[in-house]
């Protein structure tokens, strides 16, 4: 009887963990290879540990249990972006390490927020994914030179949105890469166009 | 009484379909140049404007009108639009891409550029912007018991609103401008069975477009 009992409270600790609706999703973002506009520069990137790690978290009535896990992916881009934009690129483990290496500048990416809006949510068919990120420009001695406000917006396709009613997760990963995608062009053009870098590149010693 | 019934509802029916489904489309056309005349070995590249997200000409628009253009006489080489934006990414993406032929002119300064450029043999751009929406809808159909028994009438009118500018790279200037309007009112009516009678603003508005954009590069 205390075996039944024992059974019977498994079972029904299963059924409501299951109910439950919760998101773990590893995101595995892909953008295209841009085209190389190399600016005559030696840089050093640095990932701090927040940001490699960074897992977007969620818990409400709406979002049971969301944890969405960008960090790796996101460096994935970065890292797959920068050589098109300068002579060489480097990452570093410490700040202090630029220092010694003769880097003519240090880019410290930092994710200001994330957000999402769901089909149901907006009255719409799309998933949409907005992300925030402030890139610090600093010298190799940790002179400010700027920081660059960037977002990105994504958005699914409308017509596969019919596959999001049996799939959350296809729609949210599609619109965070385009969200990434934007982003990531938004940064090689702002890299470009930014008085304040031109400025700090023309004012370099040659 | 069913005899006349049935009459009524198929002359109703009839005049829905000679009356209903009409589409009217005006084409309004600026050019700077006479019609241009491109080398059988060059291609051109259709590019929908979606900086903003609300009023994003539509893809299925845009590769409506590449197919048309790459197919029968005075057929074009067109380049897909999204292979072409992968190609060139960043610059041609809907954040980043030029807005003028000024910035075009910026942008073709660098030399890994105006390569990919060259290598796709393209001198001119098309910039398609607009999109179509409903713009006036009435009437209603109530469905009891699923879609076998819907009793009602309900119709819309779709206006799709569209312009081409045509991009050329050698000089940096605009060589032309098409503008096309097209309004089409839907109707669905609903005795029993609800049969749609809709009209094809999108599809219309795709020919027009696609015709005077062929003589114009012919």
């Amino acid at each position: 009887m205390k075996k039944l009992s024992l059974t019977f409270f498994l079972c029904c600790l299963l059924l409501l963990t299951a109910c439950e609706q919760s998101m773990v999703l590893e995101t595995n973002l892909d953008i295209p290879q841009p085209i190389d506009t190399k600016l005559p520069l030696n840089m050093a990137i640095f990932y701090e540990e927040s940001l490699r790690e960074y897992v977007y978290t969620e818990n409400n009535d709406d979002r049971r249990n969301w944890a969405i896990t960008i960090g790796p992916s996101q460096i994935a881009i970065f890292d797959q972006v920068l050589p098109s934009m300068f002579n060489t690129i480097e990452t570093i483990n410490n700040l202090d390490e630029a220092n010694y290496q003769h880097y003519d500048a240090v880019i410290v990416p930092e994710i200001k927020d994330i957000q999402f809006a769901l089909p149901y949510e907006t009255k719409t068919k799309i998933h949409e994914t907005w992300i925030k990120y402030i890139i610090h420009i600093q010298k190799a001695d940790g002179e400010f030179i700027t920081d660059l406000n960037l977002s990105g917006y994504g958005k699914s396709l409308p017509n596969t949105s019919i596959d999001f009613l049996l799939d959350e997760r296809e729609g949210l990963v599609i619109s965070t890469n385009e969200a990434y995608r934007d982003l990531a062009a938004k940064l090689i053009v702002s890299f470009q166009s930014d008085p304040a870098i031109n400025e700090w590149i023309e004012a370099r010693p040659k | 009484m069913l005899i006349l019934f049935s009459r009524i509802l198929f002359i109703t029916f009839i005049g829905l379909i000679i009356v209903g489904c009409n589409t009217v489309t005006i084409v309004d056309e600026h050019k700077s140049t006479n019609n241009i005349k491109l080398a059988d070995t060059d291609s051109i590249v259709l590019l929908g404007r979606r900086h903003l997200s609300q009023h994003e000409t539509e893809l299925d628009y845009i590769s409506c009108i590449g197919k048309q253009l790459s197919a029968g006489e005075g057929r074009l080489n067109v380049i897909p639009e999204q292979q072409f934006i992968d190609s060139m990414y960043p610059y041609f993406d809907p954040s980043t891409a030029p807005m003028n032929v000024k910035n075009l002119d910026k942008l073709i300064q660098h030399p890994n550029i105006l390569k990919k450029l060259t290598d796709y043999k393209i001198n001119y751009f098309i910039w398609i912007e607009g999109n179509t929406k409903t713009i006036d809808k009435s009437g209603a159909i109530s469905c009891v018991g699923g879609p076998a028994g819907c009793f009602g009438f309900a119709t819309w009118k779709d206006e799709a609103i569209y312009e081409a500018k045509i991009w050329n790279l050698k000089n940096t200037s605009v060589s032309g401008k098409i503008h096309t309007q097209t309004q089409g009112t839907s109707f669905l009516p609903a005795v029993i069975l609800p049969i749609p009678l809709l009209a094809s603003v999108k599809s219309h508005a795709c020919d027009g477009m696609a015709t005077q954009l062929k003589e114009f590069l012919n």
